[in-house]
């Protein structure tokens, strides 16, 4: 027994009644939806048309909001629902960010994800969902996928599922639907809805074929924080890189090296600060270490983070003086180890970010890794600056590494619109003036970091999902 | 596709419903038990009269949901948004719990809470002293959303007074009178899942009477192959949805109907038994050629002949739909053969100057076609709507109240309503006046006509407002009474929403479950939320009452038919319709070991009759002839013989009554998710739809220079109003459209002005001699409260000024209007209102009326509310 729902969009009529019974069913506060109707119009008068899309979770077999999902909060059923424990939940979002589809919405009483789960506390009780119960013409319909005549009924009604490219392998399947009504990437959603508001829409796309005139609001769930987490953590990269440096170069005499190193837990602590703020249940955030999935590049990301943490404190408390003559073997090891540490702390983000598959700009983007080890040297040598290193070649390597991959092309539509959205910005030419400024003085580089990043971050949730 | 699978119900069977288990959503995944009742109801929240199934915690009482009656022949446990959205309602912070007694002047928002005691006797003593001085005039019962069956009418009849006023003049009014002249019953009946063409000038996939159920039946017959017209000026969701979109100018559809007819008749695709047998065609053909023998080949030619002028040539140019789509929908009508189901109800019967005749030639259709009646045609209402009697028998009442149908429109199908304001004067005021669930300061054109007529106490000696919910009427009360939503009250209904008949059992949850438990209570608003009460009971306890000593002769009607001599209770009063007026529901009841009413109690609902068709080869339809009225001898006869065929009337925003500039404001279109006036209470629909921008093609909206972000004014002949444009390929160049559900408002200090208000704006008033402002306060939108979006929509009736048809007496909606940008100083949401001007109006379009010459007020034979006495009708 393996559920699925497919919409018969023929029969669909737009009502909204699915949506009002679902948030009366599962008490969804205003602002969020688990299952909602859009509606888009396209073609000129009197040759004009409309047609809605009922929009919602997909269950997909693949689902990459369960992968990122750092406290297996999110679960894969054996009947194939994906269903979601708020219990567990820490409230990072990340599974949002995750969802190609806008399915998942942070519930704004209990601070955790919420999202569509087909009713799974009636589906065990052998009722039907609210929403298929309600709807005035059976356009929504419960099917077992793993029924045979049921795989070559959708076959042979050509039943389609959203972003298919996305291989989420969805299991919500479309009947007779608009496409356009399921590509969001076609869909001007600036436009005056015919009777509802939608603050702050998604940019429109630069070659819309239709408008929407009714759609709900979207969220963009990560902001300045993780942006700054960026950057702090490049400094708490850059730091113990430029200590490691500095206990092998000159300027040990001054103690630059346990200061940098200081600097790195310092900033360490900045970066975990600003993570556990920026959940929406802080108190929950132990939950990584005792729940945690290990897939799931948040926890993995903590495991680092932890290394980077006692390897700066060991550095800070350096038990052993720098070699005055050959190199000893043991701290040359645990400086390379250190380095690597460092190297991790930077780079894990890329993981985090390509797991983050709803959001292509990240998820598609090959260049992510090679700009995160930039910025850790780049960092290195802002603070290296201070003890008296004024090379300028890491911030150069900044630049180009940024100019590479202003010019890497983007693989998908989405990531492009998303690119073009990030290009246009002037954060992003603020932040490239800061870079090439920063060939002059590096620790400007860290202000660079702080543009770009902020504006990556931005970019990647401008544009819709759904 | 298998719409669910083996194991899976959409709803608990019935013989679950005294135990229902299962998992708390909001726990979940943990498993937490919820041990619920379910009680059976019908929906409130518009006329379709839909089941709902009440889950009632049995730990705490509360009703955690409302869901679809899997046992509903109409709905068939299925519901529109609105059914859940009854959970909003009867949990609104904002809810009138207790009755009201206004406190400082009339319309200032003041209220204090008083005792249903107190209301008793200030109303009972007031309506004993119009009864005994005979004041039969005086007392008004003024219903907008009834959600009954007829059980008003006949407690009016047993005061004795003709008072009995509505809101159907505003509503549907028009093609009652299309329907009723033809074929003698007020509204259709579409047999849509049988349908081989479904012709629809309403948006029946997402409003209307009956939106859920008959969208469920379109569904299923264009599932089936039917073909789906639609038409309408605007891209309705129901034209999106359609095979064929009509976009005809308002005013035309007559003319394109009646080409289809010519099409039909000129191409011999209609059904010569039906007319032969069962049309008046003698007395049309003597009409159409007074000399002709009578032959019924020879009426053929001279119908053809009649209707000859009726082109599509003509018809492309009255609508402005091409020629090619019009032959395509008359081919498609006319492949349906007799299975043609087809619906008007507002739309453009309530847009247009001779509205009615839209609905005439509508039928005019099904009869050519020979649906009538037929499997997958269209049967008069009547035959597929069940109306219990009640134990009453009052009766009828002998005067006749000219406040209710002027002299001048002996023709009106219902209560020329909005016309009260100009009626009700010093000299004959109304004394004590009852609104109904009822909002006309909003809801009506004209609506300062009715400020002005609520707030004066010496025309409206008493007004007691009968609301679940604040209005903008309301404010205007001397007493403000609580009554029950969907499921804290008593109504049976029954709607005609396919080819079968049922009754529908709306029933106080709260009170049904604590009896069950065996509790006592002797009234609904004991057991309700608050002091919550319903009409039927109080209106029982009122006329027991008036009559103290059962002199005036009302208190016997209220006596038990059980208990002789002692008043009645609502169980009893249901007891009796159950027992002895429903066919086949009590032998129904007692296989299951129940009696009449416990069954009702039970499952909300009882299916009357099924497969009703053709009746009127069994019985003669309700014309004065009995036959199909083609000719209308009852139009000669009172005055309006150049409407006695089916006849196209120049609308009063025909492209040919248009001055230069003007465009059509088509102002009455609906949304599946609102409720009239009363989705204030709603957050869940509010949050789906909370704005009314003006619909207007993009030429338009460039003629103007405007973008979406720029602000429009629209004036009508008495006033204006300011809003935001929503530009789009959806409507035709030269018509606007605004939804009218959207555009509350209240004023600093009324009762509507608190924190959790999501739905209505605050503004300011100002009256400046005959000149009435609105602007709204603070920022642009002015709301918020508990929603995330700021704006409620605009007001726009309140800038109509009254246009009663001289014939139907329907309020015409239309407007011819000037959409100009705003001018310097229009803020967003301002409205203007010239009273004088509203006069004039009035006046100009009473003037066409045409007051009988004989000596009756009215056709004997033609349906009213709460018919009087023949006495009554005469004139001398």
């Amino acid at each position: 027994m393996r559920w699925g729902f497919v919409l018969d969009q023929d029969s669909c009529i737009g009502c909204h009644a699915c949506t009002v019974a679902c948030k009366q069913e599962n008490e969804v506060p205003l602002g969020a939806f688990r299952t909602w109707v859009k509606w888009i119009e396209h073609g000129q008068f009197p040759e004009t048309s409309r047609s809605a899309a009922v929009l919602r979770c997909n269950h997909c077999e693949d689902a990459p909001c369960i992968e990122i999902c750092p406290t297996v909060a999110l679960h894969k059923r054996p009947d194939g629902i994906v269903d979601l424990d708020h219990s567990r939940c820490i409230g990072c979002a990340s599974c949002l960010q995750a969802c190609p589809y806008d399915a998942i919405y942070i519930d704004p009483d209990e601070g955790t994800a919420a999202k569509c789960h087909f009713c799974a506390h009636r589906m065990e009780v052998d009722l039907a969902p609210a929403c298929v119960s309600v709807c005035p013409v059976q356009a929504i319909n419960v099917v077992d996928l793993d029924d045979p005549d049921i795989r070559t009924e959708l076959g042979e009604r050509k039943a389609v599922v959203r972003k298919p490219d996305r291989g989420t392998k969805p299991q919500t399947f479309y009947l007779g639907v608009d496409p356009l009504a399921l590509d969001p990437l076609a869909v001007d959603g600036t436009r005056t809805m015919s009777h509802a508001q939608v603050p702050d829409p998604m940019p429109a796309p630069g070659n819309a074929e239709a408008r929407a005139v009714y759609d709900v609001p979207r969220a963009r769930p990560w902001g300045n924080k993780i942006a700054a987490y960026m950057v702090t953590k490049a400094v708490a990269s850059g730091a113990l890189i430029a200590a490691v440096l500095q206990f092998w170069g000159a300027g040990v005499d001054a103690g630059f090296d346990r200061a940098f190193a200081l600097l790195a837990l310092a900033m360490n602590a900045v970066t975990m600060f600003l993570l556990i703020s920026d959940l929406h249940k802080p108190a929950r955030f132990w939950y990584l270490l005792t729940k945690g999935n290990q897939k799931s590049w948040l926890v993995r990301g903590g495991y680092v983070l932890g290394a980077h943490a006692a390897v700066s404190l060991l550095w800070a408390l350096r038990p052993f003086d720098p070699p005055t003559d050959g190199i000893p073997v043991g701290a040359f090891i645990f400086s390379v180890f250190t380095i690597l540490v460092a190297l991790a702390t930077s780079a894990y983000t890329a993981f985090l970010f390509w797991q983050a598959r709803g959001r292509e700009l990240w998820a598609e983007d090959r260049s992510l890794m090679l700009v995160l080890i930039v910025q850790a040297f780049a960092a290195g040598s802002a603070v290296s600056w201070y003890a008296g290193d004024r090379s300028p070649i890491w911030a150069l390597a900044y630049l180009a590494v940024t100019i590479f991959a202003h010019f890497l092309k983007p693989t998908t539509e989405a990531a492009r619109q998303a690119h073009r959205y990030m290009v246009h910005h002037p954060a992003y030419w603020g932040g490239v003036l800061l870079a090439v400024t920063a060939i002059f003085y590096p620790p400007l580089v860290l202000g660079a970091f702080a543009f770009l990043d902020w504006v990556y971050v931005k970019a990647g949730q401008e544009v819709a999902l759904s | 596709m298998k719409y669910l699978p083996d194991q899976i119900t959409s709803a608990p069977p019935p013989e679950h419903w005294d135990h229902w288990e299962e998992y708390d959503a909001k726990a979940w995944p943990e498993r937490k038990k919820r041990v619920y009742r379910l009680v059976p109801t019908i929906c409130f929240n518009c006329e379709s009269a839909c089941g709902l199934l009440a889950y009632v915690d049995k730990e705490n009482g509360e009703v955690k949901r409302f869901e679809g009656n899997p046992v509903h022949p109409g709905s068939r446990g299925r519901v529109c948004a609105k059914g859940p959205a009854t959970h909003n309602q009867i949990n609104d912070p904002q809810r009138i719990l207790y009755p009201l007694k206004r406190v400082g002047e009339r319309g200032g928002g003041k209220f204090e809470r008083v005792s249903w005691e107190e209301v008793l006797e200030a109303l009972s003593g007031r309506l004993n002293r119009a009864l005994t001085e005979k004041r039969l005039t005086e007392v008004m019962y003024h219903v907008g959303r009834p959600g009954h069956d007829g059980t008003m009418e006949t407690i009016l009849k047993t005061w004795g007074v003709d008072g009995h006023n509505s809101h159907t003049n505003v509503c549907s009014s028009a093609a009652r009178l299309g329907y009723t002249v033809m074929c003698g019953g007020d509204r259709p009946s579409p047999d849509f899942a049988n349908a081989k063409c479904v012709l629809l000038l309403s948006s029946h996939l997402e409003t209307g009477h009956y939106f859920n159920p008959h969208a469920q039946r379109i569904t299923e017959g264009v599932h089936d192959g039917a073909k789906l017209i639609v038409m309408d000026p605007r891209l309705s969701n129901t034209a999106a949805k359609a095979h064929l979109w009509l976009p005809t100018w308002p005013g035309s559809e007559t003319t394109v109907l009646l080409a289809i007819a010519h099409h039909l008749l000129t191409t011999g695709k209609f059904d010569e038994a039906l007319l032969r047998d069962y049309a008046n065609w003698p007395e049309t053909l003597k009409h159409l050629e007074p000399d002709a023998p009578e032959d019924f080949d020879r009426f053929i030619a001279a119908l053809k002949n009649h209707y000859a002028e009726y082109t599509f040539d003509r018809a492309e140019k009255e609508s402005g739909v091409g020629k090619t789509k019009l032959l395509q929908a008359a081919e498609w009508i006319a492949e349906s053969g007799d299975q043609l189901a087809s619906h008007v109800w507002r739309g453009p019967a309530t847009g247009n100057l001779g509205g009615w005749q839209v609905a005439r030639a509508l039928e005019f259709l099904v009869v050519l076609t020979g649906s009538l009646g037929t499997k997958g045609g269209t049967s008069p209402a009547g035959w597929h709507k069940f109306k219990p009697k009640t134990h009453l028998s009052p009766p009828p009442q002998e005067v006749w109240n000219e406040h209710l149908y002027p002299r001048d429109y002996p023709l009106a199908m219902h209560e020329m309503s909005p016309l009260l304001p100009y009626l009700v004067t010093e000299d004959e005021p109304v004394d004590l006046y009852f609104s109904r669930v009822f909002n006309p300061v909003w809801t009506y054109p004209d609506g300062t006509a009715w400020i002005e007529l609520l707030s004066d106490e010496k025309r409206i000696g008493c007004h007691v407002a009968l609301t679940p919910t604040w209005n903008e009427t309301a404010r205007y009360a001397d007493y403000v009474l609580p009554m029950g939503l969907s499921p804290e009250r008593h109504d049976i209904m029954s709607t005609e929403t396919h080819a079968g008949a049922w009754i529908g059992f709306r029933q106080p949850i709260h009170r049904v479950l604590r009896e069950r438990d065996g509790e006592k209570f002797e009234y609904t608003w004991q057991a309700n939320p608050g002091e919550v009460w319903e009409e039927e009971e109080f209106f029982h306890e009122l006329s027991w009452r008036a009559d103290p000593d059962g002199s005036l002769g009302v208190r016997k009607h209220f006596e038990s038919p059980y208990r002789p001599g002692e008043k009645i209770t609502i169980d009893e009063h249901y007891r009796w319709i159950f027992e002895n007026s429903v066919p086949g529901l009590p032998e129904a009841a007692q296989k299951e070991g129940l009696t009449a009413l416990a069954y009702m109690r039970r499952y909300g609902a009882f299916e009357v009759k099924r497969d009703v068709y053709k009746l009127h080869e069994r019985e003669p339809l309700k014309t004065p002839s009995g036959k199909i009225e083609i000719f209308s001898s009852t139009m000669v006869d009172w005055g309006w013989s150049e409407q006695s065929m089916p006849a196209s009337i120049e609308s009063h925003v025909a492209k040919t009554a248009l001055e230069p500039g003007q465009m059509v404001l088509v102002p009455t279109f609906r949304l599946p998710t609102l409720i009239h006036s009363r989705s204030a209470n709603s957050q869940w629909l509010y949050e789906i739809s909370h704005k009314n921008p003006l619909w207007i093609h993009p030429e338009d909206a460039s003629r103007l220079d405007a973008t979406e972000n720029d602000l429009l004014r629209v004036e009508t002949e008495i006033g204006y109003f300011v809003l935001r444009p929503f530009i789009t390929e959806g409507i035709p160049p030269g018509i606007v459209a605004c939804s009218h559900h959207l555009g509350r408002w209240h004023r600093a200090g009324d009762p509507e002005d608190t924190p959790e208000n999501f739905s209505s704006a605050l503004v300011d008033q100002t009256v400046e001699g005959d000149v009435w402002r609105w602007r709204r306060v603070g920022e642009d939108a002015g709301d918020g409260g508990l929603g995330w979006w700021s704006e409620s929509g605009v007001h726009q009736n309140i800038t109509f000024p009254v246009h009663p048809d001289p014939i139907s007496g329907m309020h015409c909606w239309h407007q011819a209007v000037f959409v100009r940008r705003s001018q310097p100083g229009d803020r967003f949401g301002d409205i203007a209102v010239d009273r004088k001007k509203a006069r004039e109006v009035y006046e100009k379009w009473r003037s066409w009326t045409r007051p009988p010459t004989g000596d009756l007020r009215r056709p004997l034979w033609l349906a009213r509310h709460v018919k009087p006495a023949e006495s009554a009708y005469r004139l001398h």
